[in-house]
């Protein structure tokens, strides 16, 4: 369980997140929807640091985690939080110098200490669960973008974090190709990992969320599950961004 | 080309290869080995958050890259003794040459750090390394790509520049062609032949550097 108060981030003094305050149940999959710019990204890289929360509080299982004192968290702390999430990100990330599964190797030997022959096991384990079995040994350069996108998953779920946070999956793929990505994601949820994903795909958030999160110019506008979000939202700006997104299923 | 020109060639031929072995290229070799572990510190003190690291690594290379070699060389040879430094001409050649690579080098390897897309930094945080873990497993093999061609271009301007070291009594190939030259009045010729020694030199150094950013390449499109 991820509980998020009063999270604030600002850019060169510009609110990006704006006391921000969300829980993110344990083996439920959360989406968080909203339009462009609206912090979506922040929100997420705040909650692994890769961007520093400028006051608030994180607390993952009860460890609360708080950004509003004077004296910054330590290397350490940062490292342990870190550990707890996996993260899969819109342009795949890869570490081009190493094989498929070298790539999800790294984390478990190098952070974890794992000897080589079990990290490799795992490997292989994970790749084939996302279906690459066939391309273990393969450079990122010879995979195509749904493949990479595996493999990062793979990466990611190979630390075993306590929850897995997914900005924009598929966004950079064709449409061929992001359907296999999104069905590896979708097994992920039913088995009950803890998951965040940012999508602007709306038929997957459905499809996907327990819960939905729509955040607009850096505020929570509403939290609803699935069902409630998409057919009786309760705000006019959450039922404004659905009616926009009908008109372009429309004009497609 | 008479029979005397060819005689005093061929003659020459084998001093000049055993200056070229047993001095010109150690001296680039050592040179390079020492310059190249200063220019990664270097490069890592310049990327350092520390002001001081960073002001101390930019002194350096200041004053290296502002200044002649030659000249470089001079004051470490003929001007140190005279505050009681007295060195070798071998040591000084070497550490002349050493502090160039470095400083150069630096640049060369500061450059390609930096061009290593955040993102690799970010995919290593993402997975619970530490800065140490991504530097030496992420950032520097990729790195080391990207800087092979310029860091090969500088060893074989070293290669070249080792003939510097002749003006400070080094016996190199370069000194040892004005010993030859000025017993057989045949400058033209055995520059010449000192001349293709370095080539041939340069040339094999151009085969290695080809060799290595083809293994480099294994995982480039
Ligand atoms: N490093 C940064 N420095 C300054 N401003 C930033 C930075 N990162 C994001 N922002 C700003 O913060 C706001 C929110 O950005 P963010 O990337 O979180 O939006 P988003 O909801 O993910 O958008 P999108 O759907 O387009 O990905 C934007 O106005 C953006 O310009
Ligand atoms: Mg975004």
């Amino acid at each position: 369980m991820i509980q998020v108060s009063h999270l604030v981030k600002e850019f060169a003094g510009k609110k990006v997140l704006d006391d921000i305050s969300v829980l993110f149940p344990s083996g439920k999959t959360t989406v968080i929807l909203g339009p462009s710019g609206s912090g979506k990204t922040t929100l997420l890289r705040c909650l692994n640091l890769l961007e520093m929360p400028t006051a608030g509080q994180i607390s993952f299982d009860e460890i609360p985690y708080d950004f509003s004192k004077a004296k910054p968290l330590s290397n350490e702390q940062i490292l342990a939080l870190r550990r707890k999430s996996g993260m899969v990100f819109q342009s795949f990330n890869l570490f081009p110098h190493k094989t498929a599964e070298q790539n999800v190797m790294e984390g478990p030997v190098i952070v974890k200490k794992k000897p080589k022959e079990q990290a490799a096991e795992q490997a292989q384990a994970l790749l084939t669960k996302v279906g690459l079995s066939e391309h273990v040994k393969k450079y990122p350069h010879q995979l195509s973008g749904g493949q990479k996108q595996r493999v990062a998953i793979a990466r990611a779920l190979a630390m075993q974090p306590e929850v897995l946070l997914f900005d924009e999956p598929t966004s950079a793929l064709d449409p061929e190709l992001e359907f296999e990505v999104l069905k590896v994601i979708q097994s992920l949820s039913h088995e009950h990992n803890t998951m965040i994903i940012v999508t602007h795909n709306l038929d997957f958030a459905r499809q996907i969320a327990d819960q939905i999160v729509f955040v607009a110019a850096g505020k929570i506008v509403e939290i609803a599950d699935s069902n409630t979000f998409f057919n009786q939202p309760k705000e006019a700006r959450t039922q404004e961004f659905l009616a926009r997104f009908k008109q372009a299923l429309l004009l497609e | 080309m008479d029979d005397r020109l060819i005689g005093i060639l061929s003659d020459a031929l084998i001093p000049f290869a055993i200056a070229a072995l047993k001095v010109t290229i150690p001296l680039a070799l050592i040179s390079f080995a020492i310059g190249l572990v200063l220019a990664f510190f270097t490069a890592l003190a310049r990327l350092s958050s520390k002001i001081w690291l960073n002001k101390l690594a930019q002194f350096y290379v200041w004053i290296i890259r502002g200044t002649p070699l030659l000249v470089q060389l001079f004051i470490i040879f003929y001007g140190l003794p005279s505050v009681g430094i007295t060195l070798n001409a071998y040591v000084a050649a070497t550490i002349a040459f050493s502090l160039s690579v470095g400083a150069y080098g630096s640049e060369t390897i500061r450059a390609a750090i930096e061009s290593i897309p955040k993102e690799q930094w970010e995919a290593g945080q993402t997975i619970g390394m530490t800065y140490a873990q991504i530097m030496r497993r992420i950032i520097l093999p990729q790195a080391a790509r990207v800087s092979t061609p310029p860091m090969f271009s500088s060893f074989i301007s070293l290669v070249k520049d080792t003939s510097l070291a002749a003006n400070v009594t080094v016996v190199e190939l370069f000194r040892r062609a004005q010993q030859e030259a000025a017993t057989t009045y045949e400058p033209l010729w055995l520059y010449i032949e000192a001349a293709l020694i370095y080539l041939v030199i340069c040339t094999v150094l151009s085969y290695y550097q080809r060799k290595t950013e083809v293994y480099f390449n294994r995982f480039h499109a």
